[in-house]
């Protein structure tokens, strides 16, 4: 991995179009502005780890008897 | 042709009820070939089977059905470069349920990453929710208990 460091203001660009700069720093957090193409996606990290966690997890679960039922039960109390 | 599913054992489908993700799906990217199983007629889940994969298979919900106003909020880029348009009426919304097999009542639904599948092009994938409240694990039963009272 490439590590560079950086000042508030100070930005590094990637390919032709997308700029990531600094724009705060306070204690332990870092506040970036992203000048980047509407065609690029941009997540925050944990956000696509949580969803592939997710999926692991998901693909383990059982349809359990009656499954509708504990749904519908609830619905109709 | 014949295929091995997790929940009905063998079945017959045809090859047009293969729906092709071509991204496959987050940490399971190398499987690209699903069908969408219905469970016994009314029930609200439905499978989402691998075909390659006996053993893989998402359990899926209508979102709508626990909360009439979900409308994830997906990058348009991402729908055009999977569908080839941006014709969100035509499309499908699933989300995956996680149901633990100890504790079903604790099952919660993924409205982080919904599941866009076109019928009519046979093409689906996970799409990412940019909407802050919708978390990967918001829990079924208190949701159909929110929509009873609402």
């Amino acid at each position: 991995m490439l590590v560079l460091s950086r000042k508030v203001n100070e930005s590094i660009i990637i390919g032709e179009n997308i700029e990531v700069m600094v724009v705060e720093v306070k204690g332990d957090q870092v506040k970036l502005g992203i000048n980047a193409p509407k065609d690029i996606s941009l997540y925050r990290g944990e956000i696509f780890q949580a969803i592939q966690e997710e999926n692991r997890e998901a693909a383990l679960s059982h349809l359990p008897e009656k499954a509708g039922d504990m749904i519908r039960l609830k619905k109709k109390k | 042709m014949k295929i091995e599913t997790k929940a009905y054992g063998d079945i017959e489908i045809t090859e047009d009820d293969v729906i092709r993700f071509p991204n496959g799906i987050p940490a399971f990217e190398d499987y690209t070939r699903f069908i969408v199983l219905s469970d016994e007629e009314q029930s609200p889940f439905h499978w989402l089977q691998s075909i390659d994969d006996p053993n893989l298979a998402f359990l899926i919900m209508d979102p709508g059905i626990l909360m009439p106003e979900y409308q994830p909020e997906v990058l348009a880029h991402e729908v055009k470069t999977l569908f080839g348009d941006t014709n969100y009426e035509n499309l499908n919304l699933w989300c995956i349920l996680t149901i633990p097999k100890s504790h079903p009542e604790n099952m919660t639904i993924n409205l982080q990453g919904p599941v866009l599948i076109s019928l009519e092009k046979k093409l689906g994938g996970q799409f990412i929710s940019n909407d802050d409240s919708h978390q990967v694990r918001t829990p079924v039963l208190e949701l159909s208990e929110a929509g009873e009272t609402a």
